[in-house]
């Protein structure tokens, strides 16, 4: 699993751009009997077909990133955030742009110029080294996507790394369908690789219009914020994966929820109950398609989500695939 | 050559969001014979169908039909009239303004005190629409109710005029400039499905297009729309995203949506190659119908071409007749190349 | 008005994403006077359905969820913190509620005594990280009774205050009412138009039920009930209505107009007293109607309310009444809309 992660949060993959995480997907899933195709929105859809209700699992393969809107007359870059960038959280930042430049972020506050006053992007720039405007638009486009350098480092259960939100939660679809043992499914199974979470949870829409399934779940990240004393909310690292009760977009259906902490406590795998208020995930798309979807929620706690050091505990991401695992077969 | 009678007659009919009848009858009249069929749905989308029957790809061209204005909320005990703001206007640019109100186009001024009777400090704000009134020149309520009814629209009144050859002022040209292209552009003859969504009410949330291409549901769908140009003072550098006389104008990313990055490319090789001026929409602001289409059933490919305007939202847009035919050529080559 | 009827429906505990407890209200009454009732399976609401003698279908819809705060986390001693989405913290503090875990246990929201409290920090509101649940009972019975996630809910206490009447989920437990006496008063009528009447899930969060619901019925023509303000202390007549004038009919920009109008010609005829309410958006289920597939045109009904969101929230029951009457007339007397098609 630890390989399978590393590979999927070094890949360049920000909304609208999923090309390369796309292949490492489909690279790792090759020795597994599935079909595998890519729908008509950009959607990876795994579908391993068997008896029973349609059952579509899901986590999102973009992640947030910067795109360019102009290059001013000393070369340096202006952007703007493609998701939920935070802008305290980009100075200083290291930048990766598809195309392979580097660059690193700032601020034009001329009154303040070691901190600034105001923390918008649109006061940011990034500075890719360039000596001149001529010099920058050789090397990049109005329009270039970027993401955060991915900074890969493991200490022990632990990582640290841009991107854990969302490629933890296809690693753990990844593992899963690699663990399955089909005979025993109880569900027809979609496992979807989502485009464009981070701007719209638009690919969940297209893909859960397509298939109709009968229930879905959603495997996302939740924000852990047991980092200070008192705990700001009630969901931990290594506690187990967090199944959601409600978020920023939507509450989970109830008899499915209850579902999956009864195969926990079945099964004996640890498990924390979310309860946020902010944020949403694919669930809230796939829930309200069509006559609507009985949709629930797996979430991996990650610290300081949306940074360029997201923080993981990979126990969790264990325990995750075991809880799906329980609960889709006999 | 672009019809500047199309495009006068648009920009003076009245179609404030959820009102936009007189739009659709001019537009109408207009695609007259030049398409299959039209239909007009629940939530008053105009949309025209030609050749359903052809191969694909099914191309969507999509321009909105309504303009920002108010809507009468009541009235005050000595016959003015309340109102609230229907789409993003700027407070700013009410005060002193001469309106319409409702079908009967009664008229009416934005009422505002003459400086005169300011303190120091209240030069300096502007007060919020809540507080405004509109003077119909009614003597009491009672008279004021025989004439304007709760919620009536109210549109700017203002006239189309030419300020030159080549430039053009007048109201609501977000986005009837969009709607006069799609007009021209849905007559000529292609060899595939081709729908107009002539949508409403997208100035108070893309309401007409999240329901206008279900029924005709396109592989590819091209909104276009006149898109903010603040070329002028009081802007900064990369603040200005748009240049009057430079273009078409391509979104590649809004608030609402990423456009569809190969077909994007697609129609900057076309502008290249025959040299038709473009540039990029370089304010990422802002949100299109196209994001509501692209979100239809299983998807659909978008594409966002605009028209650059000075001051939309304002009683005063304007315009240059170049870069509206610069867009109406590079669509129409676009679609030629499909 | 039906006290009775109101006062269950009111005391019912059904908060967004946990309705199913007030159903067997809604079906015991509409016994015998539909042709069918039945859950919608994927969004837990409640479909009733009567049939009329042509082929247009109008759907009746109410939401029948209550704001709701859920359970955040379990504090050393057995506190329980809480949170929520569209309830004005300041009116917790000194109130009881009911916390829904593994039984029903009664809570109080207590706060420092004022003896205690500094000068300077008197008027500051407390916010939901600063509020907790007492319930009287151990840490360990506290955790084995209650979870993170279970629902916390006012406490009901329906009663009559002067002219008006007060209670917990007037909003929308009154339109809940208004949707079943409508039906009630179609027994012996003969109805053209076949009615169906939604009954609606989680519409204080993201309108799941009616969305989904609506997607299954997708009715030729749609009117929404729900409440609205009414003019009380500190909300004029620019933002509410008076209580006892007789329901609003929205004028808004995301509703048909040509359907509120024919509306308001009922209203006229019968002389049935009502408001108009304007603005662009309603911010009710009627928008979300509005825009299921390729959209459906719908209006807008509401009940003027006092204090909207708090166990306290009051009303008249005239307005309840005419609401009925206005529904019940409508549905008499509809014919279907136009169409504005051509081919060339």
């Amino acid at each position: 699993m630890e390989d399978i992660l590393e590979k999927l949060v070094k890949a360049f993959g920000p909304s609208s751009k999923e090309e390369k995480v796309k292949g490492i997907v489909k690279e790792e899933l090759k020795k597994c009997d599935c079909e595998i195709n890519e729908d008509k929105f950009g959607n990876l859809v795994v579908h391993i077909p068997h008896d029973g209700p349609k059952l579509m699992l899901a986590s999102h393969l973009d992640s947030i990133g910067f795109i360019v809107t102009d290059i001013d007359k000393n070369g340096l870059i202006r952007f703007t955030s493609i998701g939920g960038l935070r802008a305290a959280f980009l100075l200083g930042s290291r930048v990766l742009f598809e195309n392979g430049i580097v660059g690193t972020v700032y601020h034009d506050d001329k009154d303040n110029p070691w901190e600034p006053k105001e923390l918008k992007v649109e006061k940011f720039f990034i500075d890719i080294g360039a000596k001149s405007k001529k010099e920058a638009q050789a090397l990049i486009n109005i329009g270039t996507e970027g993401i955060f350098y991915p900074l890969y480092s493991r200490n022990g259960d632990r990582v640290i790394s841009p991107s854990l939100d969302d490629r933890s939660g296809c690693a753990v679809l990844i593992e899963l369908i690699r663990n399955v043992k089909k005979k025993n499914l109880k569900y027809d199974l979609y496992v979807v690789f989502t485009v464009q979470e981070e701007i719209g949870v638009k690919g969940a829409r297209t893909s859960t219009y397509e298939i109709t399934p009968d229930f879905g779940i959603a495997v996302d990240v939740t924000s852990a914020l047991d980092y200070t004393d008192p705990h700001l909310n009630a969901l931990e690292l290594g506690k187990g994966p967090a199944i959601k009760v409600m978020d920023g977009g939507m509450i989970t259906n109830i008899e499915l929820r209850n579902e999956l902490i009864e195969v926990s406590k079945k099964n004996k795998i640890p498990y924390q109950l979310e309860v946020i208020t902010g944020g949403t995930t694919d669930a809230f798309a796939m829930q309200i398609t069509k006559e609507g979807v009985k949709t629930a929620a797996v979430s991996i706690p990650t610290r300081y989500i949306h940074t360029q050091g997201e923080v993981v505990d990979l126990n969790d991401l264990k325990n995750a695939v075991s809880l799906i695992k329980s609960f889709i077969e006999k | 050559m672009a019809n500047i009678e199309l495009i006068k007659a648009l920009s003076n009919a009245y179609g404030v969001s959820g009102f936009e009848d007189e739009v659709i009858e001019i537009l109408k009249s207009e695609i007259k014979g030049y398409v299959d069929s039209f239909e007009v749905d629940g939530l008053k989308n105009l949309i025209a169908i030609k050749n359903l029957d052809s191969p694909k790809p099914k191309v969507m061209l999509n321009a909105h039909m309504d303009e920002v204005g108010l809507l009468v909320k009541g009235f005050t005990n000595d016959g003015f009239v309340k109102f609230t703001k229907v789409g993003g206007i700027d407070d700013r640019v009410l005060l002193g303004k001469r309106v319409v109100i409702g079908k009967n186009k009664v008229k009416g001024i934005v009422a505002v005190k003459p400086i005169h009777l300011q303190e120091a400090n209240e030069r300096k704000t502007v007060e919020s629409a809540k507080d405004m009134v509109i003077d119909v020149g009614a003597k009491s309520k009672e008279e004021v109710q025989k004439i304007v009814n709760i919620g009536d629209f109210v549109g700017f009144d203002v006239s189309f005029e030419s300020l030159s050859d080549d430039t053009y002022i007048g109201k609501a040209f977000d986005d009837r400039l969009g709607c006069a292209l799609v007009s021209e552009i849905i007559k000529e003859k292609f060899n595939f499905p081709l729908i107009g969504l002539f949508s409403s009410q997208e100035e108070v949330g893309l309401l007409g297009a999240t329901v206008g291409a279900f029924k005709y549901t396109p592989d590819i769908s091209i909104t276009l729309e006149g898109t903010i140009s603040a070329d002028f003072p009081d802007v900064s550098e990369h603040e200005k995203c748009t240049t009057l006389g430079n273009g078409p104008v391509i979104t590649i990313k809004d608030n609402s949506v990423i456009t569809d990055h190969k077909l994007r490319e697609k129609l900057v090789k076309i502008a290249e190659r025959l040299k038709i001026p473009y540039q990029f929409k370089q304010v990422f602001v802002g949100g299109t119908d196209s994001s509501r289409i692209q979100l239809t059933k299983s998807g659909v490919k978008v594409l966002v071409v605009a028209v650059p305007v000075r001051y939309i939202h304002s009683p005063v847009s304007l315009f240059k007749l170049s870069d509206y035919e610069n867009t109406k050529k590079l669509i129409i080559e676009f679609l030629r190349s499909l | 008005m039906e006290e009775s009827l109101i006062k269950a429906l009111s005391e019912s505990f059904a908060p967004t994403g946990n309705e199913k407890s007030i159903y067997p209200i809604i079906e015991k009454e509409l016994k015998g006077y539909v042709d069918d009732v039945r859950i919608h399976d994927k969004s837990n609401s409640i479909v009733a359905f009567k049939k009329g003698s042509g082929k247009c279908t109008l759907m009746l819809e109410a939401h029948v969820d209550e704001v709701f705060m859920v359970v955040s986390s379990i504090e050393k001693n057995g506190f329980v913190k809480i949170n929520a989405r569209s309830i004005d913290s300041k009116i917790l503090p000194g109130s009881k509620v009911i916390i829904h875990g593994k039984r029903k246990i009664k809570g109080v929201i207590g706060i420092k005594p004022y003896h205690l409290v500094k000068s300077g920090e008197e008027n500051s509101a407390f916010s939901f990280d600063r509020l907790f649940v007492d319930t009287g009972l151990l840490e360990t019975e506290v955790k084995e009774l209650v979870s993170v996630g279970d629902y916390v809910t006012f406490e009901p206490q329906f009663d009559k205050v002067g002219n008006y009447y007060i209670g917990k989920s007037i909003d929308n437990r009154l339109g809940v009412y208004a949707l079943i006496e409508t039906l009630k008063s179609l027994k012996n009528i003969k109805h053209q138009v076949n009615v169906y009447a939604l009954f609606s899930s989680q519409e204080e969060f993201t309108g799941l039920g009616t969305i989904t619901s609506t997607y299954s019925i997708f009715p030729d023509v749609a009117i929404a009930v729900d409440a609205t303000f009414a003019t009380q202390y500190r909300v004029s007549s620019d933002d509410g209505f008076e209580l006892g004038k007789g329901p609003v009919i929205f004028f808004g920009i995301s509703v048909n107009r040509e359907l509120t109008n024919r509306l308001a010609s009922i209203a006229d005829k019968y002389g049935i007293p009502y408001g108009k309410e304007v603005s662009v958006l309603s911010s009710t289920n009627a928008d979300k109607i509005s825009l299921v597939r390729s959209s459906i045109p719908t209006a807008l009904v509401s009940i003027p309310i006092r204090y909207m969101h708090t166990p306290v929230e009051m009303f008249d029951p005239f307005d309840v009444d005419k609401t009925v009457q206005l529904l019940k007339l409508f549905i008499e007397e509809f014919e279907p809309l136009g169409d504005q098609n051509g081919e060339y």
